[in-house]
């Protein structure tokens, strides 16, 4: 059995940095809050990392973002959340056409602020699907709480998602 | 980074016959992986701490839960959390990081470990000698690796700290919810290069300088068993905390000096500025130390010209 | 000729619809999934819109995380800030952190301290303008050193003629013990040894 090598601080930001900053702009609509959640994750792993031991790392890392992400709703204020165009320069996909462009932005501004009228609940494990990629039993695992019950949240997220979009007939 | 810590553990008054140690003193380096193992383990219960210092007699009880590196301590004033250079409690939260590395100093010897019992479980019995004397004892759980006890020797043989568990439970059950609902706001000490104090002191190396709180600066000393803290802070400070003290003659100087359980503080104003210090070292090693450090302003003209026309 | 039915009570658990996309069907559902999609419109029609919205989702662009908020970027302008206690406490950390293992920093760090101090512990002195380069530093610092000699010789001449001609007493800071102690021992618990005291000053009794 391979030992799993506990990554370092840096290599953690590196690799998990930008899921981390996905899954929070996703779920915020905020850029800065995003970079504040990436900063109190990061600050989190490094002080955990040296009691960590081996055993699922993506599940550790994630309940401890997940964690970190609800302290930040109690510590905020209700701020009112207004869609945002995505950042260009924070773009990272292959250079599309002009139209291709266009669209997408305009699709995604829509999905994002339907995203934050979704219940907190539902939107986190949609995005822990969809935007970051992880199993139900790692989605599980990071907000503590049955499969099934994910499963649900997941299902009834989409289905909320899709009824406050207006899609074009 | 996380280095061996040994927690000041309470010892039963009913201290075993001490075995004089006959074997080779072991390396010093064994006793950093017991304090390694100690730092590391969990436990809980109730630590007795007790001190004496020139017929002065002081002591404490609190409530412990440590799963290392950190621990819970519950006293009268409520909950401190402590641990991996971060103290949260009652009179705020601190965080301080460590930019020099300690060593034990090499003047510590360790006699041969002993096989003994404490509080009714299998434990190890640690002796750190500091050439021919005796200078600390410390009893660590088999099972654990928890410290059950120590002592803490002047440099004449007598005890001078006395600290054991009255009970002893191997499962911290409050502590993880403690740290994990823990949080908040803290301060965050920064480090400063503008000491004056001396880089050793007595075989005590001074480790890192941190400004706070508030205009002090902190000048931080160990020699790898013992350490202290010295505060310089300009102009006089209010006395009234260290008003159950008293006024000592060391080394032919006046300090005022408090014996808490398993602290020592000594105030003194040297020049313009007052200076603070605390620490857990023995008698004997302060006073050494308080020989390197800016000596008591003795009365002198200027003083007394200067008292009697401002009062 | 299919039958054509509509969303009833034999209809599956809607969720499975979800799990069947995300492939986490568990063993046995498959079949139920299967043959119900073969059977009721009303599913059917839902487990479309529900793949389109998770394509939508999945099609959601990555940003890209900005580098100044990996460990090892060099803080530049948070330096001053940290001065000033104008960063947020988790900042705060984070940089201290990178000062702890970045020489070059540490040592920006140190210059900005003291030009900062020496400046500020002129009276009459208007703060300056946030030092930002190790070059303006330098510059303040030089000009603060200038003042401060001029000023002790000022007040060397003052000793000289009487003692009554000197400023009132020092003056007398009060002191938190509790925040003395917690200092001394969140700096103990790094360092091998006994580490700290966990019986504060204030819980002693002299018996």
């Amino acid at each position: 059995m391979a030992e799993e090598l506990v990554p370092t601080w840096e290599d953690v930001a590196r690799r998990y940095g930008r899921k981390i900053y996905n899954f929070a702009y996703r779920l915020t609509g905020n850029p800065d809050d995003a970079a504040d959640l990436v900063q109190d994750v990061l600050l989190r792993v490094r002080k955990g990392l040296a009691a960590y031991t081996p055993g699922s790392f993506d599940g550790w890392l994630w309940r401890i973002t997940r964690n970190a992400f609800l302290d930040g709703v109690r510590r905020r204020q209700r701020r009112p959340t207004f869609p945002l165009p995505d950042d260009d320069r924070n773009l990272a996909v292959a250079s599309p056409s002009p139209d291709e462009v266009l669209a997408s932005v305009r699709l995604s501004e829509d999905i994002q602020s339907a995203l934050l009228k979704v219940p907190l609940d539902f939107r986190e494990c949609v995005v822990l699907c969809d935007v970051v990629g992880l199993t139900y039993e790692e989605i599980a695992e990071a907000v503590e709480a049955p499969v099934g019950t994910v499963r649900s949240r997941i299902h009834r997220g989409r289905r909320m998602l899709r009824e406050l979009l207006t899609w074009p007939v | 980074m996380s280095r061996s810590l040994l927690r000041l553990i309470p010892v039963a008054v009913l201290a075993a016959a001490v075995v004089a140690a006959t074997v080779a003193p072991a390396a010093a380096s064994d006793l950093d992986s017991y304090l390694e193992q100690a730092e590391a383990s969990s436990y809980a219960g109730r630590q007795a701490t007790w001190s004496t210092l020139d017929g002065v007699t002081t002591f404490g009880v609190v409530s412990v839960e440590h799963a290392g590196p950190m621990m819970m301590v519950e006293s009268g004033s409520g909950e401190t959390m402590i641990g991996a250079g971060r103290v949260f409690g009652s009179s705020g939260a601190v965080v301080i990081h460590g930019w020099s590395a300690g060593e034990l100093s090499d003047r510590y010897q360790m006699a041969e470990p002993q096989s003994v019992n404490r509080l009714g479980r299998e434990a190890t019995l640690l002796t750190v000698m500091e050439g021919d004397t005796t200078r600390a004892r410390i009893w660590l759980d088999d099972a654990t690796s928890a410290p059950l006890g120590s002592e803490v020797y002047d440099g004449s043989g007598s005890l001078f700290r006395l600290s054991s568990m009255l009970d002893f439970d191997p499962n911290p059950t409050r502590l993880y919810s403690a740290l994990r609902d823990g949080g908040g706001d803290f301060d965050v000490a920064l480090p400063s290069d503008r000491s004056s104090l001396p880089a050793t002191a007595d075989g005590y190396t001074r480790l890192d300088v941190y400004t706070g709180p508030g205009n002090a600066v902190q000048a931080f000393f160990t020699d790898g068993l013992f350490s202290f803290s010295v505060f310089e802070v300009e102009g006089n400070v209010d006395t009234a905390p260290f008003s159950a003290g008293s006024t000592v003659n060391i080394n032919g100087s006046k300090y005022l000096r408090l014996l808490a359980p398993s602290e020592v503080w000594v105030v003194w104003r040297s020049g313009s500025m007052s200076y603070v210090l605390v620490g857990d070292l023995p008698p004997d090693h302060l006073a050494e130390v308080l020989g390197e450090l800016p000596r008591p302003d003795r009365a002198n003209l200027l003083h007394r010209i200067w008292n009697g026309l401002f009062g | 000729m299919a039958r054509l039915k509509h969303h009833d009570d034999r209809c599956a658990d809607q969720d499975l619809l979800s799990a069947y996309l995300d492939g986490e069907l568990r063993p046995g559902e498959l079949d139920e999934v299967v043959a119900h999609l073969t059977d009721c419109l009303d599913c059917v029609a839902e487990f479309h819109r529900i793949k389109e919205m998770r394509a939508a989702l999945r099609t959601l662009p990555e940003l890209e995380m900005p580098e100044r908020l990996l460990p090892s970027t060099h803080p530049g302008p948070e330096l001053s800030a940290l001065l000033d206690g104008e960063l947020a406490t988790v900042e705060q950390e984070l940089v201290l952190l990178h000062l702890g293992e970045c020489d070059d920093c540490r040592a920006e760090f140190h210059e900005l301290d003291a030009a900062r101090t020496a400046v500020r512990s002129l009276p009459g002195l208007e703060p300056p303008e946030f030092l930002m380069t190790r070059r303006d530093a330098a510059r303040a610092r030089h000009r603060a050193r200038w003042r401060v000699v001029t000023a002790a010789a000022g007040a060397a001449a003052a000793v000289a003629i009487a003692v009554g001609m000197l400023g009132g007493p020092a003056p007398t800071s009060s002191i938190d013990v509790g925040q003395f102690s917690d200092q001394h021992n969140a700096r103990a618990s790094l360092e091998p040894g006994f580490g700290v005291s966990p019986v504060y000053l204030s819980q002693g009794e002299a018996p």
